[in-house]
């Protein structure tokens, strides 16, 4: 090979990937030619100073924002899928039960006529009140089951369907806690804070959710719980905060974002 | 395999489980913010880039089909930062702070003045380059990306990355030990 052949192809040998054949022929060649391997070595040593360059480290500014947009995104999926499926239900129910409806609405207003005329005492509102009563039960049964499902999109479903419950009993509320601290799926598991938001006056609640954010793992929720936990005003979650600071295991992340539930909670 | 790994998280992002991102945001970020930083030169502007990179990760989630490496899939979605970062601040592409950003700031005891040195040198003649040559001998000898996986990050054919990469290399080499002769 000619010295000329040999320095055009001199910067492929440096960066690699050349065939064997030509590589072999070039390095025999800067074996018995100074000249080119002079020329090798400028070329190798600006090639190899690469690996000098030093690996700077991102600001946690970087970790935090990251962290931030990922649990927004997260939420911002959740609510469209809820409304898919809400959207979704409506049509099902426009098409199909058109007829039933109808004869529901007039059964119902039949119903209404005939109590009125014939009522003369408070036994029928009393009826009324245990048929509402029997009502709301059934509601709540439909959540927990729905709740139970093995399909995650299910389970989140029936946590939907539990928020509309204006007064959910302590099974539904056990349930929910339960999918809080259990359910594999992380979606559901933030869904479910969601909706305890809106019981966190109920009895025993709110040291369930304290007693929640020392079991979860994942960052997520850490996160949402120390949102919610500081949006209720919850100081009886001050010692869990501390412990998730001291915990090295947990995430930069969130042992900031502990560190700032406890400033907003003193 | 760590590729697998990436490919299976990547699989898990697509199927709902966005809070896997955030294993393959701590395993990659570090590369990607010094792919930016040596650059732009810019710490602001490269932790933005970053954030840009893994924004549209998951908003194109549905894109990544598994055939090919996560890890060129992530930069080519790094390299189209760039470039629109580029086309929207033009007039600063290539007046960097080089000085103050991108050389490490608490260097290495054991590394000799004479290395650091050679580094600044480098990082002067690497802004001599264009922005495309430039990115390539990062991607080749920084990043450690075999030519093809270039030639799929910056969408260009394998020869015309092989020629702009052995051009790179003489025309850095030419502009270092012009700027060691001064020095």
């Amino acid at each position: 090979m000619l010295c000329i052949q040999v320095k055009k192809m001199l910067p492929e040998y440096v960066l690699g990937e050349m065939d064997d054949k030509n590589y072999g022929q070039i390095k025999q060649h800067l074996d018995h030619c100074e000249n080119c391997r002079l020329a090798y070595n400028k070329l190798f040593k600006v090639s190899a100073l690469f690996d000098k360059l030093p690996e700077n480290e991102p600001d946690t500014i970087v970790k935090i924002r990251f962290y931030k947009m990922l649990t927004h995104f997260s939420a911002t999926a959740l609510q469209k899928r809820q409304q898919k499926f809400n959207f979704a239900i409506g049509n099902l129910w426009a098409r199909r039960f058109v007829p039933q409806m109808a004869v529901a609405v007039i059964s119902l207003f039949l119903g209404f006529l005939a109590g009125y005329t014939f009522s003369t005492n408070g036994e029928t509102k009393k009826q009324f009140l245990v048929l509402q009563d029997q009502v709301d039960q059934m509601k709540q049964m439909v959540g927990i089951s729905m709740l139970q499902q093995t399909s995650a999109s299910e389970r989140l479903r029936g946590v939907s369907y539990s928020r509309s419950i204006q007064q959910p009993d302590q099974t539904l509320l056990q349930t929910l806690l339960t999918a809080l601290n259990t359910d594999p799926n992380v979606n559901v598991r933030l869904a479910v804070v969601d909706a305890l938001y809106s019981f966190h006056n109920e009895p025993n609640i709110r040291e369930q959710l304290v007693q929640s954010l020392s079991q979860q793992t994942s960052p997520l929720l850490q996160i949402a719980l120390i949102d919610l936990l500081v949006d209720i005003r919850e100081k009886k979650s001050l010692e869990a905060l501390r412990t998730l600071i001291s915990n090295q295991t947990v995430s930069d992340v969130v042992r900031q974002k502990a560190q700032w539930g406890i400033q907003q909670l003193l | 395999m760590p590729q697998n790994t990436d490919t299976q998280l990547m699989r898990e992002v697509q199927s709902g489980e966005t809070e896997k991102l955030g294993v393959l945001f701590e395993k990659h970020n570090k590369a990607l913010y010094n792919y930016f930083l040596k650059q732009t030169g810019s710490q602001p502007v490269s932790q933005d880039l970053v954030q840009d990179v893994f924004y549209r990760i998951l908003k194109y989630r549905h894109t990544y089909r598994g055939k090919g490496e996560f890890r060129t899939w992530m930069f080519s979605i790094a390299h189209h930062v760039r470039i629109d970062h580029y086309r929207k601040h033009k007039h600063k592409s290539d007046t960097l702070d080089i000085e103050t950003d991108v050389v490490d700031s608490s260097p290495d005891p054991e590394e000799t003045a004479n290395q650091q040195d050679s580094i600044a040198l480098l990082h002067k003649a690497l802004l001599k380059l264009s922005v495309e040559k430039r990115e390539i001998l990062l991607l080749k000898n920084f990043h450690h990306f075999k030519y093809k996986q270039i030639a799929q990050i910056t969408k260009s054919s394998l020869p015309a990355v092989k020629t702009k990469a052995c051009r790179a290399l003489k025309e850095l080499t030419d502009e270092f030990n012009k700027l060691a002769e001064v020095s």
